[in-house]
């Protein structure tokens, strides 16, 4: 397993760079957990950057891990590919404690990834991600005529849809036919 | 690059649709008959439509008016024209080449349960048979109407054949009724927006107008009396009695400064009314052409 280092700061607690406000309330340490995607590198991400994600907030919340073992214990994602699982944690470093803009240029500009990356992210519940994402995906249509919408959102003809509607059907009737056959040589 | 919308989980493609307009859906659903219904599935929009024109259908969403025109013409269909700001054309094929079915495609396929504004105006061109018919789709699917207009001359009694159809309209905010009926004509208004403004109101009783629940409340051509009028505001006086009641405008040539009641002296100064409850109104008379009365209630 390879590990990528992705957070801004050490895995050790960091020091405190600048004064604290008041000697009662000391800068708590920032704490990290690692993930990995299908391709099982391992990317450290900060609890900050992690707070973007709804589903990864919500696991991390009360575990309580210690640096040793959030390390033995990364979060697996085996569902995301490694690359969109990359870009997804740069975006969360970036926008670490700090609100979205309404128009985010840091977003990943692959096209081609897109349709991923908004199925990841829908995943891991990164709402303001998400949105901006969908801004592209409905970017892609403006202005065109339903032909080009076609093309571009992949949307099968009627005729299309109604031929894989019966290969459909018909698998899942052999598959039918197969299991009572299974069924009636068990009970021989 | 492509990407395969339809594979989107449910939610996911209704994040998509909410950032789409109108037209955007419109074309989507054009598209195929799949994505029509995934159209239809998403009942998270509070779009709403306007019926106004034989050849247009008007969506209302997020302050912009997105207008459907029909088009004979292929070379036109889906493209788009500014007209000025928040309103933007586009050009189509109805369905039928009927403005009706247009706004029933609309209707069906955005899942609108609101129609901004039904208009029907016999001057732009006669479009009465579509207008009836949206009007009853309405009833049938229970709408609210924010917004009803009548406006024409020519055709007062085929409108007077329509007029009975209204009292059964979820209308909200106001009615307005512009058109001229034939003198026979007789008609109890029973639902009251928020405002109503009558031009032609010869009609309306004053039995109707103690029934009347609506705010603004204005009336031309009215047949209504000085005696009609003391009924009226020996009613008004009454704890709880029009608690809507804001304002009150009544032209009628049956109106005279001369009769005994609350409005002496209101063609000179303003009088004001007093009700039980201490609430005031404030009177003026006009003997113009059509003496016309005016009544505003100053409420807190």
């Amino acid at each position: 397993m390879s590990s990528t280092e992705q957070g801004t700061s050490s895995a050790a607690p960091a020091e405190p760079t600048t004064a604290p406000e008041s000697a009662a309330a000391p800068e708590v340490p920032e704490s990290f957990y690692y993930v990995h995607g299908k391709d099982k590198v391992v990317h450290k991400v900060s609890a900050g950057a992690l707070q973007h994600s709804a589903l990864i907030h919500g696991m991390i919340s009360n575990l309580g891990y210690t640096e040793e073992q959030a390390k033995a214990n990364p979060f697996p994602f085996e569902n995301i590919d490694g690359d969109i699982l990359q870009m997804v944690v740069d975006w969360c470093n970036q926008h670490k404690g700090k609100p979205t803009p309404p128009e985010d240029t840091n977003l990943p500009k692959q096209k081609e990834k897109l349709f991923d990356l908004v199925l990841a992210v829908n995943y891991l519940e990164i709402k303001e991600l998400l949105t901006y994402c969908c801004k592209q995906v409905a970017m892609m249509v403006k202005g065109k005529s339903p032909e080009e919408i076609r093309e571009i959102w992949m949307i099968p003809t009627d005729a299309e849809d109604e031929a894989a509607e019966k290969e459909a059907k018909k698998r899942a009737g052999k598959e039918a036919a197969g299991e009572t056959a299974a069924a009636a040589g068990d009970a021989k | 690059m492509p990407i395969a919308l339809l594979k989107f989980p449910t939610d996911l493609l209704g994040d998509v649709f909410k950032l789409c307009n109108p037209f955007e859906l419109y074309k989507l659903s054009k598209c195929s008959k799949r994505t029509q219904k995934s159209i239809k599935s998403d009942r998270t929009k509070s779009w709403k439509i306007e019926f106004s024109d034989r050849n247009e259908v008007i969506i209302w969403a997020d302050r912009w008016e997105y207008h459907f025109n029909n088009s004979d013409n292929p070379s036109s269909y889906f493209k788009t024209f500014y007209f000025k700001e928040h309103m933007i054309t586009m050009y189509v094929q109805f369905p039928n080449g009927k403005s009706f079915d247009m706004f029933v495609y609309l209707l069906e396929t955005f899942g609108i349960r609101i129609v901004e504004k039904l208009e029907y105006r016999e001057y732009l061109n006669s479009y009465l048979d579509d207008f009836s018919r949206v009007a009853k789709v309405s009833i049938e699917r229970n709408l609210e109407i924010e917004n009803l207009s009548i406006r024409g001359v020519l055709e007062g009694k085929a409108v007077a054949n329509f007029m009975p159809v209204i009292n059964q309209m979820n209308i909200t905010k106001t009615f307005v009724c512009l058109q001229e009926f034939p003198q026979n004509f007789h008609y109890q208004l029973t639902t009251f927006p928020s405002e109503i403004r009558i031009y032609s109101s010869f009609w309306l009783d004053i039995n109707q107008l103690l029934n009347c629940t609506s705010s603004r409340i204005e009336l031309s051509d009215s047949m209504l009396s000085n005696k009609d009028l003391d009924v009226f505001f020996e009613k008004w006086k009454q704890i709880g009695t029009f608690p809507n009641l804001r304002h009150l405008v009544i032209r009628s040539k049956q109106i005279d400064d001369k009769s005994p009641g609350v409005w002496y002296g209101a063609d000179r100064n303003p009088v004001q009314v007093i009700k039980d409850d201490g609430t005031v109104g404030t009177l003026t008379l006009e003997m113009l052409k059509w003496p016309t009365l005016k009544f505003r209630v100053y409420a807190d």
